[in-house]
């Protein structure tokens, strides 16, 4: 498939200029202008040279040399060349029909290479996607949370919280402290349901983003965000090493998990890949100190705490 | 003598709270552990929530919100006002065995703190039953062991639940808003995760 494709590609490089310039002259008004140029250029010239003829021969007949075409002539003249230029055309309409179906066979050829080119890209892509879905879609940890004090005047809790790294497969050195107000902390995710989406191929995938910490004291929109990205904008949970992803290299990875992710700020984009809802969903728990949780997405795309004794 | 008097009433007083909270531990658990041997008699996924917004300004949602049982009948409704631009629908949340059992809890806004919220227990607790559950030939010692978990959750006893917790799920503004006279539903799925639906 490859080496066709590449054959195919060699034989636009020809094509492609030839076919260019044939939308150009037939497509656009400029194109239509310098067509209806050329023509009139041809008359005017065949016309010219009828004209300097007929002068010759006038000079020739006169021994002075200062005879000229009278004017009824020179009317009569251009009239014959552009009735004759027609004619030409007439007789010769065939010949212009199928150059002109053969030009339309080049443009539909090289359109064709073309799209199957973009066809075959936009596989690939949708492949990839497909893989990075399938290579997300599992049970992950996203993050520890350690409770390391409680102010009971200001009612304050401090956080640890430490992201879980997949490309290093354990903690990211970054942590993120905070303080907050209230106990009920609420850790809050963007989430991205594929269900109608070709890259989800019919089955429902969600992808979970966590994005920001909020109390039952302090509202969604005074949240606190986490610093979850790396420095290339890539989740640390959806960071993988080399040898833990498949079907791609690792940097071909990080182009499509950042163009699933512009899917988040980007709704065209969104609607375009069929994604069939983005909505938030945050897990909370009553938090004191000493408190270790941690927070996983679940194979069904929920996010749940479990304590972390538990593992 | 008096001092040891006291000394052995305050004993006996600590003894007993100690025993009692261990009881109620015992107790909760014992909740649970019935409720293993029963939960998979849950529905996979059900719907205890649909609402429509009836009206939405630049900085207050005016909606309906409607209970709804099992088998997908209703059983209570609620309209209501709040200040703010995306709606938050948190329930609470308790693992049993391999499933997750999802009681409504509260609605509040981007705007309104969880603590403000308008809670929705007493909106579907009919005798003591969370009614969300509520099905035909519904097994009862499910609906013992789930009236017995409504009871420790409504009067806030959640600590003592083992690996409990909330779970919300509201929209985003900036990304996908919530329209008014669309009806939503809220699917709680008995194997991990809630979602919203649009209808």
């Amino acid at each position: 498939m490859n080496e066709t494709l590449e054959f195919l590609d060699k034989l636009n490089w020809v094509l492609k200029p030839i076919s260019s310039l044939v939308i150009f002259l037939f497509t656009t008004g400029t194109g239509n202008m310098v067509l209806v140029t050329g023509f009139l250029a041809i008359i005017g010239l065949s016309a010219y040279n009828a004209l300097k003829e007929r002068n010759l021969a006038y000079k020739a007949a006169k021994v002075d040399g200062a005879a000229y075409v009278p004017f009824s002539e020179t009317i009569y003249l251009v009239g014959r060349v552009v009735a004759k230029m027609f004619l030409r055309v007439i007789t010769n309409l065939p010949v212009f029909l199928a150059v002109f179906v053969f030009l339309m066979m080049v443009v539909g050829i090289s359109k064709g290479i073309d799209s199957m080119g973009e066809f075959v890209e936009n596989q690939q892509r949708i492949k990839e996607l497909q893989s990075i879905l399938k290579q997300l879609d599992q049970r992950y940890k996203v993050a520890e949370v350690e409770v390391t004090g409680y102010n009971a005047i200001t009612d304050e809790t401090d956080l640890v919280i430490r992201f879980y790294d997949y490309a290093h497969q354990g903690f990211s050195n970054a942590n993120q402290t905070l303080t907050i107000q209230g106990t009920d902390i609420y850790f809050d995710a963007i989430v991205l349901n594929f269900e109608y989406s070709e890259i989800a191929t019919g089955n429902a995938k969600n992808l979970v983003l966590p994005y920001r910490v909020f109390s039952e004291k302090v509202p969604q929109e005074k949240g606190i965000p986490l610093k979850l990205m790396d420095k290339n904008g890539i989740p640390l949970i959806f960071k993988r090493d080399e040898t833990d992803i498949y079907g791609m290299g690792r940097i071909k990875y990080s182009q499509r998990v950042k163009e699933i992710l512009s899917y988040i700020t980007d709704k065209e984009k969104a609607r375009m890949a069929g994604i069939r809802s983005i909505f938030g969903n945050a897990v909370h728990k009553n938090l004191h100190p000493g408190n270790i949780i941690n927070i996983w997405v679940e194979q069904t795309g929920g996010l749940v705490i479990k304590d972390a004794i538990a593992f | 003598m008096k001092t040891l008097k006291v000394l052995f009433i305050l004993i006996i007083i600590i003894a007993a709270i100690v025993f009692g909270y261990f009881r109620l531990i015992e107790y909760q658990k014992e909740t649970i552990k019935k409720l293993e041997d029963k939960i998979a008699l849950l529905k996979e996924e059900h719907i205890p929530i649909r609402f429509k917004i009836i009206e939405k300004t630049s900085d207050s949602i005016s909606l309906v919100v409607k209970f709804y049982n099992a088998d997908n009948e209703e059983i209570n409704k609620l309209e209501t006002k709040l200040a703010g631009q995306e709606l938050s629908f948190d329930f609470y949340v308790v693992p049993v065995k391999d499933r997750y059992v999802a009681f409504p809890s509260k609605l509040f806004t981007n705007r309104i703190a969880a603590v403000d919220g308008i809670p929705f227990y007493a909106l579907y607790d009919i005798e003591g039953f969370p009614q969300v559950f509520e099905t035909k030939n519904i097994d009862l010692d499910l609906k013992k062991g789930l009236q017995d978990l409504f009871q420790q959750i409504k009067t806030g006893q959640v600590d003592s639940i083992e690996h409990s917790f909330g779970n919300m799920v509201h929209d985003i503004k900036d990304l996908k808003s919530f329209m008014p006279d669309m009806v939503y539903s809220i699917v709680c799925h008995t194997k991990g995760g809630i979602e919203i639906v649009e209808e």
